[in-house]
């Protein structure tokens, strides 16, 4: 069986090796994929193969896929720089002018690419990096990329985080000491897989919603900017509980762009519903945590839902893992009965329906005060006394917009815009 | 919080207004006549705005005088109403005092009518009646605002509270005048409050009396500060809501 391969992609030849060594370098990377920069020529071949296969589909003929794309079909997660445009050589200024077939990427962008990639090619996860932050930062709005046709966005140096990686933290010195690990971050590894069994499983004209197990007293708990996604470009007064995969790969702004793009290939339109569907819960549902919630939303909400009691430091620090296998459900079984299930799995982390375990948790005893209330800092994923935290405001759709930080400051990650934070 | 009661007291009435201004601002909207005919009278406070003004804005402190309002969303009620909201407070040694004054805004056919009601921390003074949490009700906000307690047009013809009490009682109030409607007794009854011992505690009650106790619930589980206390006076008073 072949192995998976993470595939990198840049105009800068440099630049594309120096990104896949650092990354082949993180533990656990090598040991599950091949990493495979393109070079840049090998790059523009396999733009322009995806743009024939655009045209190809939007007349009807069936697109081959024996062309230079291949390797963007077998790539499991696609590593894609955001500015495309060739770097004038400065330090030879007799080289500076680009020519041949790189001039093709001047003026291009690396959502450009994603949004062909994914739409006529079998990719799996896209990474887009450098889009809007060159360094790592907090976004404080926590909206920042919530359109962003990409799978994920990090900054450049976030691929050389282990945590990024992995999604837990292997530092236990305390929340101010704890690595950059962004609460929406994946266990990047295991994303991949995922997206796969999703689109496996997708139904293209079943409707999304009742499909995912998300009922119609859930819908209505979302906030109306949480439904645009199921605005239809023809047809924007359908209810949301009526969209199809289909119709989301098809007619939506999660999906194909235009109103002439085809795609006659069924797989890769599940493909493209699924990773739509992914996104928008990822981005737009879970981090706003009304409708689903997460483990440690759900705990820090609720503390009386921990069995063990509210000082058992290793239950907090277990329910903060997005790896594989980390047991999170089992540390909250009274809200067992809202966990949903389908979604669990196909998702980054186990999610709950708010509004279910929120009633099981009221009936529960509520804890003594004494204790400081813990919360969880959306920068290191982990939680932090109330005292010690940062408090900010996000800008996230429903009620749930106070949110914490472990720091405001650090050498290597920017948080941004400092206003929200609460002075 | 800071562990000075007076400034958590702020903390929280802020807190609970703002998660209120989040909860509001993603509701549906409500019946289009009644948004129309109230949202643009308010001006309404943003979150931040509002909390500089209720934490830091000195010992007396008046969302009035700053034109600040919450307008909520619509109650989920077979007759919505929608409650605009101010509130006042007054800063002395570590107590503090206030008042929530709500309007809850409906529709009677064609015009859009109001009833006002105020929450008020209990009067200090020795021998005063209300020495406890109370509400009562209100007929007016200013002069030259709109009345209250009368049928006004929802069209352009701005019906004031002083036109009011000129047309119809015959009585000429100067603009610098607090406009009182003889329809309507501010002083009494006072209904003594469950909480309202501290401001967070007033503004709970405010919002239990209109959108029912477990609306409040989630309110204060949506801020971290308000799902647990620390101060022992706002805990207090937050348990009826909470326990």
């Amino acid at each position: 069986m072949d192995r998976l391969s993470i595939v990198v992609c840049d105009d800068d030849p440099i630049r594309v090796v120096d990104w896949a060594d650092s990354i082949r370098e993180v533990p656990g990377v090598a040991d599950r994929y091949d990493v495979t920069p393109l070079t840049p020529e090998q790059f523009v071949e396999a733009f322009e193969a995806l743009q024939t296969r655009k045209a190809d589909e939007a007349q009807d003929r069936t697109a081959s896929r024996d062309d230079k794309a291949a390797a963007i079909d077998k790539a499991a997660i696609l590593i894609l720089d955001y500015d495309l445009t060739p770097r004038h050589n400065t330090a030879e200024p007799s080289l500076g002018e680009v020519h041949g077939p790189l001039k093709q990427l001047e003026g291009k962008y690396g959502d450009t690419f994603a949004l062909l990639a994914r739409c006529y090619s079998t990719t799996g996860y896209i990474v887009l990096v450098n889009h809007r932050v060159q360094t790592s930062t907090f976004d404080l709005t926590m909206t920042m990329f919530m359109n962003s046709i990409s799978d994920l966005n990090v900054a450049q140096p976030d691929l050389e985080r282990p945590e990024l990686w992995l999604g837990s933290s292997a530092n236990n010195a305390g929340p101010a000491a704890l690595p950059f690990r962004p609460s929406h971050w994946p266990a990047l590894l295991d994303a991949p897989s995922r997206l796969v069994d999703f689109a496996s499983a997708v139904e293209l004209d079943q409707p999304i919603l009742p499909f995912l197990g998300i009922a119609s007293d859930m819908v209505t708990a979302f906030a109306d900017e949480q439904l645009d996604v199921f605005s239809l470009r023809d047809d924007d007064d359908t209810d949301p509980s009526t969209v199809t995969f289909r119709q989301l790969a098809t007619e939506s702004a999660y999906g194909l762009s235009g109103k002439s793009d085809k795609q006659s290939d069924e797989n890769i339109l599940r493909r493209i519903a699924a990773a739509g569907v992914l996104r928008w819960l990822e981005r737009v549902v879970v981090p706003a945590q009304n409708v689903l919630i997460d483990a440690a939303h759900l705990a820090e909400r609720f503390p009386q839902l921990i069995p063990t009691g509210a000082n058992d430091a290793e239950t907090w620090s277990a329910l903060t893992s997005v790896a594989a296998g980390s047991g999170v459900i089992e540390q909250l079984p009274a809200a067992a009965e809202h966990l949903l299930p389908k979604l669990s799995v196909w998702l980054s982390r186990p999610v709950w329906s708010a509004a279910g375990a929120s009633r099981v948790a009221r009936s529960l005893p509520r804890l003594a005060s004494a204790e400081t209330p813990r919360v969880f800092c959306e920068d290191v994923s982990s939680f932090a006394g109330i005292d010690v935290a940062q408090e900010y405001t996000s800008a996230l759709p429903g009620s749930f917009r106070q949110r914490f930080v472990a720091q405001v400051r650090s050498a290597d990650v920017d948080y941004r815009p400092r206003r929200r934070l609460l002075a | 919080m800071s562990g000075k009661p007076a400034e958590d007291q702020r903390d929280g009435l802020a807190r609970i207004l703002i998660a209120w201004i989040n909860r509001s601002r993603s509701a549906p909207p409500g019946p289009h006549r009644l948004v129309a005919a109230v949202q643009p009278e308010f001006s309404v406070a943003e979150p931040n705005a509002l909390r500089q003004l209720l934490v830091k804005g000195g010992p007396s402190v008046n969302m009035l005088d700053r034109g600040l309002w919450v307008v909520g969303e619509p109650s989920r009620t077979h007759h919505p109403v929608i409650p605009v909201v101010t509130a006042a407070l007054t800063e002395g040694g570590d107590a503090v005092t206030g008042t929530v004054r709500v309007a809850l805004f409906h529709q009677n056919g064609e015009t859009v009518e109001a009833i006002g009601y105020r929450f008020e921390s209990p009067e200090s003074k020795a021998g005063q009646a209300h020495d406890y949490p109370h509400a009562q009700a209100v007929g007016g906000w200013r002069p030259a605002q709109r009345c209250l307690h009368h049928a006004h047009d929802v069209g352009e013809d701005t019906v004031t509270c002083r036109d009011v009490l000129a047309l119809e009682y015959g009585i000429t109030v100067s603009d610098n005048e607090t406009t009182h409607m003889p329809i309507v007794n501010e002083e009494r009854p006072a209904f003594p409050l469950a909480a309202g011992k501290t401001l967070p505690g007033l503004a709970a009650s405010m919002l239990a009396s209109v959108y029912g106790r477990p609306y409040v619930v989630e309110l204060l589980e949506s801020d971290a500060n308000l799902r647990t206390p620390q101060d022992p006076a706002v805990r207090r008073d937050l348990a009826f809501v909470l326990s």
